[in-house]
């Protein structure tokens, strides 16, 4: 709630980080940041199909390509002529076929990338502390072998102790993940409630369950959520409970 | 050399993200209420005003009793939980 708040006001369209060039004596920058609509990386579901087909046939040239170098003639006939009709349906009436009468375009929303900045301020510290726990259990005479073989500094992070730091990796987006999941106060500090292009599950579980008197459908969100944070969670877990067994 | 430039241009970028929202909450704090504007909002306070804080901390103190009553006993309650856990962990294992 209070990295929300600081990031709130940092990010306002008129002040915070848009007006810092004017320090330098340079134009300020007008990226409205929360504030805004507008999309990346947009997608109109109508365009699947082509989507779809284009992916199918790339698939089965890679496989007339596999069955030319092992000398499978029929494979290749096969590959070849199924990749060429598709990808000339998709080239031609695929690209027009629409599956609903209206775009159902679907990006990424910018108004993300300032509760993004906000989330990394805000968690770094604590991957940080992960990390340097994880450095300071790498025993020294590790690293002192590694540059007696002749490592250079880059090779003896690549090759020992990124490797060594795998758990810690591991762990850390683990728990970054399904705090990300479940992530309510940030947007509710930074965006409030009811703006759409920052909508996220916890804060629609919230307006349903509260706002709307919908308990059911908020009590389902609420079980999907948790189960969603399970499939990132269990696994772990159960690695790990693998592990102790096997010690 | 040109490498450890841009890594020093990095760190030095990665210092201004992770210190420039601190040094805007120090300056907004010591600001007069009235004197804050979008616009010179990175400006350094003139005078320095500490009377937000003693109102901020009248404020809070009652809030912050509630903080610590919750921090402490969850605190305790989740550690002696998660000892239980741990200690019939080792029964099974």
């Amino acid at each position: 709630m209070v990295t929300g708040t600081i990031w709130r006001w940092l990010l306002q369209p008129q002040g915070g980080v848009n007006v810092l060039p004017t320090l330098f004596g340079l134009p300020p920058l007008s990226f409205p940041w929360l504030t805004t609509r507008a999309q990346t990386l947009v997608f109109d579901w109508n365009q699947l199909p082509f989507y779809t087909a284009l992916v199918v046939g790339l698939v089965l040239l890679y496989l007339a390509w596999s069955a030319l170098r092992e000398g499978e003639r029929r494979r290749l006939l096969w590959s070849l002529a199924s990749a060429g009709v598709l990808l000339l349906w998709a080239f031609t009436l695929g690209r027009g076929l629409k599956l609903l009468p209206y775009p159902e375009t679907h990006g990424f929303s910018l108004a993300l990338v300032g509760v993004i900045l906000a989330a990394v301020w805000q968690m770094s510290g604590y991957t940080m502390a992960l990390y340097l726990a994880g450095l300071r259990g790498i025993p020294v005479e590790v690293l002192e072998a590694a540059r007696v073989d002749g490592a250079s500094e880059w090779q003896l992070f690549r090759r020992v102790v990124f490797p060594m730091l795998a758990p810690i990796t591991l762990s850390a987006m683990i728990v970054l993940g399904h705090i990300a999941l479940k992530i309510f106060d940030l947007i509710f500090a930074m965006a409030g409630l009811d703006y759409a292009p920052t909508d996220v599950p916890a804060i629609y579980m919230y307006l349903l369950a509260f706002r709307g008197n919908q308990f059911a459908k908020g009590a389902a969100i609420g079980i999907l959520l948790l189960l969603l944070v399970a499939l990132v969670v269990v696994p772990y877990l159960a690695s790990q409970l693998r592990k102790e067994v096997r010690r | 050399m040109m490498g450890r430039a841009l890594l020093y241009a990095f760190l030095l970028l990665a210092t201004a993200f992770f210190l420039l929202p601190v040094y805007l909450v120090v300056l907004t704090a010591l600001k007069e209420p009235a004197k804050i504007t979008l616009d010179t909002v990175w400006r350094w306070p003139d005078p320095v005003y500490w009377e937000s804080f003693r109102i901020a901390w009248e404020a809070f103190r009652s809030k912050f009793q509630n903080s610590l009553v919750l921090a402490l006993s969850a605190t305790l309650l989740s550690a002696l939980v998660g000892a239980q856990r741990v200690r019939v962990g080792q029964v099974a294992l």
